[in-house]
């Protein structure tokens, strides 16, 4: 029904009640029409009114859009986001169940002390608290310096928090001891993209899930890890026939599933089917000469294995520096040196038949089809992950089949702001924003200019990576640390090297939401306002940044990560680095933060377009995102005729991406007669990270309550162990015992086990190994030796 | 006295409004209160607010979701599988994962207490009306939940949701939606 009169379509039930309720009109009604009035005013009020606000989901690096619904000052529900350019209106399990994730019962509500000495904590003030911390860091740094603090953020946080803790750090305490967790789960991509083109993050987009015709899944089981995108690509495959999804693994997954090819191969072997492709691309004449002459250099590295090592034996176990030395190659080169990855013998090595090989390498030969190579902790958490990352760039370098709709390499990611805030905020020991570094003079003074900081503030030398960073804490190199939204007492591996007991002469700062394994060994525990709790903004995989405001109060005296930075920083003195007024610091503090990449194709969108929009993708320039990279046809930073391609982040190169030989090396520990079973840890679809925010959810909790070693049937029946048994799990570093799944939603080949981490309860980290790539000094959490045994 | 000549004159026209009765429609009558707390009660045991995904309430059993949940529901005795109400939904289809949104119970305890209260369908809620004699407006998004039939005609439908009126064709003519997609 139209409503035809303006005074009628702006009136609704409440408005109507009302009148009638004044009495005035009831002269105007009949008595049945005045019995109804009185019917509809007895009547509960339909849903009391709720209010749409946008954010982005709090969980995976997908970057789903939200609208997340307030009533009377709770969040009640959420619904997908149809304008969110990622999600276009769906979420996953976890997303729908995002307004639970505020509502544990046991939120931390108080800052809480443990006295050294004491057998509990005991609520403190803020302002005692914020006072020790700062009584504590200037301590530290006048005692041992600035190598003597540490903190350690994480990739939720906002772009908010990771500027602030990057400035108060580099730019106040002068230390370069600042690291976040996307060190244990990007940063092999962060070094492969470095390395390959000299500017980090991908050049295609999620736009590939519709366009490219054959998804290349490296290691990655995307049915649970990036629910939605792996919808829009089984969508794809069903609108457009002929669309293949090429699942390659160590595990039979649920993707596997719903792959067109599942294909096993040996762990750690997949630089070796890589190099196997690549070389049957020469004799397939699936490499783009003109596109390798015109686009590419040839570069090598250090390639002795002996000289790498893998961070976690002998004195590498203590301290790991490797640094490679790259060196000028050719064509000529590096097609010698891949020549020794034959069929026969990468299928030798991977387990892969060769006429699989080759129809991989048919794949990627075929110049008529489009093909999006997709990885995420598989090739990232792997002892050569940047090489590995390399590698797919090649595959991709080789063919062109870069730069444009459906042809890319991209790297999906875990966190829903590691590359936000931990790679284009720079929140790493050797990183300033916008791929700027610490050990180039230009770039710091760059930064001390815009911090308005004296010259020489920002030290030269990188601080402590993130297994160093926690090594040095036990070595007591570093005394004072806060670590910030993030639980590596659960998530670092080979935990019990990292045993602590509050007291111990050390001060150790946590700030979160919930309890967890971290906040237990912690000195002073710090209540954190959480997701819409508070303003901030995420960046997601494919370059996109997204805002939200403030909805809702945190609970009790919960703060904001960066507030409680600021405070402590003020009080020591640095507060000139956060000079802005407390009603409008968000949009000031992220707009000096955008100043250093505006101009060189790092242009984030301003503070007042993103509050508008769903998510904007950077380079934002004039207006207009960039959906791909270097391509002068989308890229008004692209220099090329014809809408080419011009890598001009890769200036030392003339604007050449760089193609690496990169061997195949062995895993670093192997299984044998004593540990005869290979260990892979991951998630489930249900839990993300650690679990303390998933499992306070009913739905998702009441899905995957615990942990389990998932075993093949055939090794389950010869170890006597039923779906649901105990078994003990143990390694040359430690033990668990958990239940075994035998008919679970995934399946590890013979020999080998499986483990999610996500369960406090079960902590698998005990057992894995701290080995990690020589680059990146990302851990490697899929590949060690184990036992299994009935408990 | 303008303002209240014209609401009443809105309202008398708005009664009259009322979409014509289709006699070929057998009028389904109205449910048991009992039934309807019973069943919204169940309803909302496996959801954690309206628009949620519902958990599933059968044990794993094998085989493709649709081959029960097809596009036409499947009874089995007492029990209905409905049909699958996502076939007009942009970017899914019954090609997609269910189980990446629809998740079992394998537990019913929980990790820790909970203080969530989700959005959760009232029994003795109606509709927003505009007046006492309007259709009510449809109080959910249409977005996944394209096919009215599945969940207000079923089989499988609970009562409280089954029009008086019965079938009809164009159920946004007369139920618009509040909630915009």
């Amino acid at each position: 029904m139209k409503r035809k009169s303006g005074l009628r379509a702006g009136l609704d039930r409440r408005e109507f009640l009302t009148r009638a309720g004044a009495g005035a009109m009831l002269v105007a009604l009949t008595p049945r029409q005045r019995a109804e009035a009185a019917a509809l005013a007895a009547e509960p009020e339909p849903s009391g009114r709720i209010d749409w606000k946008k954010a982005p989901c709090r969980f995976c690096g997908t970057g789903c859009g939200v609208k997340v619904g307030i009533r009377d000052g709770r969040a009640v529900a959420v619904k997908g986001d149809r304008a969110g350019p990622a999600n276009r209106g769906l979420l996953c399990v976890k997303g729908y169940h995002l307004p639970a994730v505020l509502y544990g019962e046991d939120r931390l509500t108080r800052p809480m002390y443990r006295k050294s000495g004491a057998a509990a904590a005991s609520p403190i003030s803020w302002n005692d608290a914020l006072d020790l911390i700062a009584e504590k860091f200037s301590t530290t740094l006048k005692e041992l310096g600035p190598s003597g603090v540490a903190v350690y953020g994480s990739g939720q946080w906002t772009i908010h928090d990771g500027y602030t803790a990057l400035k108060w750090v580099k730019g106040g305490m002068r230390s370069n001891n600042l690291e976040a967790n996307a060190r244990l789960c990007m940063s092999s991509a962060v070094s492969g993209f470095l390395t390959s083109f000299g500017s980090d993050e991908p050049m295609g987009c999620y736009d590939d899930f519709e366009a490219g015709d054959d998804f290349v899944l490296w290691g990655c089981n995307m049915a649970e890890m990036h629910p939605v995108l792996f919808s829009r690509m089984l969508e794809t495959r069903r609108r457009k026939p002929g669309t293949h999804i090429i699942d390659l693994c160590t595990r039979s997954t649920p993707t596997s599933e719903y792959a067109d090819r599942s294909i096993l191969f040996n762990p750690g072997t997949d630089l070796a089917l890589a190099n196997g492709i690549l070389h049957l691309l020469f004799d397939l004449q699936g490499v783009d000469e003109a596109f390798i002459r015109d686009h590419v250099v040839f570069k090598r590295g250090i390639e002795d294995v002996k000289q790498i090592g893998y961070g976690a034996f002998g004195k590498d176990a203590d301290r790991y520096t490797f640094a490679d030395v790259p060196r000028p190659s050719s064509l000529e080169e590096f097609k010698a040196l891949i020549a020794e990855y034959t069929p026969a013998k990468t299928a030798e090595i991977t387990g892969v038949p060769e006429a699989t090989i080759r129809e991989l390498a048919s794949v990627y030969a075929n110049a008529k089809r489009g093909t999006v190579s997709l990885w995420v902790m598989g090739v990232n958490q792997h002892v050569r992950g940047t090489w590995m990352n390399n590698l797919l760039n090649n595959l991709h370098l080789l063919t062109g089949k870069i730069c444009r709709p459906g042809n890319n390499p991209f790297s999906l990611t875990g966190q829903p702001s590691a590359c936000g805030t931990v790679r284009e905020v720079g929140t790493l020991a050797n990183r300033l924003p916008a791929d700027m570094v610490v050990t180039n003079p230009e770039h710091r003074a760059q930064a001390e200019r815009i911090w308005k900081v004296p010259a020489g503030t920002i030290p030269e030398k990188p601080g402590h990576h993130t297994m160093d960073m926690f090594r040095a804490f036990q070595r007591g190199e570093i005394r004072t640390m806060w670590i910030q939204t993030t639980n590596p007492w659960v998530t670092l591996p080979n935990l019990k090297r990292y045993d602590r007991r509050p007291g111990d002469g050390k001060f150790l700062v946590v700030s979160d939401v919930y309890p967890t394994p971290t906040t237990a060994v912690a000195d002073l525990v710090l209540p954190a306002a959480l997701w819409i709790e508070r303003e901030g903004v995420f960046g997601n995989s494919e370059r996109r940044t997204q805002q939200w405001d403030k909805l809702l109060d945190p609970p009790g005296e919960a703060k904001e990560d960066a507030w409680q930075m600021i405070e402590v920083a003020r009080r020591m003195g640095m507060g000139h680095l956060f000079p802005w007024p407390e009603a409008t610091w968000h949009a000031a503090l992220y707009e000096e933060y955008r100043s250093f990449g505006v101009g060189i194709g790092k242009d984030l969108a301003p503070y007042e377009a993103l509050r508008k929009a769903p998510g904007l993708q950077w380079p934002y320039v004039k207006g207009r995102e960039v959906k791909y990279r270097y391509a002068s046809k989308y890229d008004p930073y692209a220099k090329a005729p014809k809408g080419g391609v011009d890598f001009y982040k890769a200036k030392a190169d003339g604007h050449k991406a760089s193609v690496w030989f990169r061997p195949y090396h062995p895993p670093a520990e192997v299984p044998d007669q004593e540990f005869p079973f290979w260990l892979a840890t991951g998630r489930v679809l249900e839990h993300w990270h650690s679990g303390s925010m998933t499992r306070r959810i009913k739905q998702l909790h009441q899905s995957v309550p615990e942990s389990y070693a998932e075993l093949h049937p055939d090794d389950a029946k010869a170890l006597g162990v039923a779906d649901g048994d105990q078994v003990k799990v143990a390694s040359r570093r430690g033990e668990l015992v958990l239940p075994a799944r035998v008919e679970g939603r995934g399946q590890p080949p013979k020999g080998s086990v499986f483990i999610p981490f996500f369960d406090e309860g079960h902590l698998v980290n005990l057992v894995t190994l701290d080995a990690m790539d020589n680059i990146s000094k990302q851990p490697d959490y899929k590949k060690c030796a184990v036992r299994v045994t009935k408990a | 006295m303008i303002l209240l000549e014209a609401v009443a004159a809105a309202w008398i026209a708005g009664s009259g409004h009322a979409a014509p009765t289709n006699a070929a429609v057998k009028p389904v009558p109205a449910p048991a209160t009992t039934i309807v707390s019973e069943s919204t009660a169940a309803r909302s045991a496996r959801r954690a607010y309206d628009g949620a995904p519902p958990t599933i309430p059968h044990e794993p059993l094998g085989g493709e979701c649709t081959a029960c949940h097809g596009e036409e529901a499947t009874e089995a005795g007492d029990a209905v599988a409905p049909a699958f109400p996502h076939a007009k939904t942009p970017g899914l289809s019954d090609a997609s994962r269910c189980t990446q949104c629809h998740v079992y119970r394998n537990t019913e305890q929980l990790f820790r207490a909970s203080g969530f209260t989700g959005d959760l369908q009232d029994v003795n809620r109606k509709g927003l009306r505009k007046t006492p004699k309007a259709a009510p407006q449809r109080p959910h998004r249409a977005f996944m939940r394209e096919d009215c039939r599945v969940c207000h005609l079923g089989p499988g439908a609970r009562p409280e949701l089954v029009p008086k009126h019965g079938p009809r064709p164009k159920c946004e003519a007369c139920h618009p939606t509040k909630e915009p997609d």
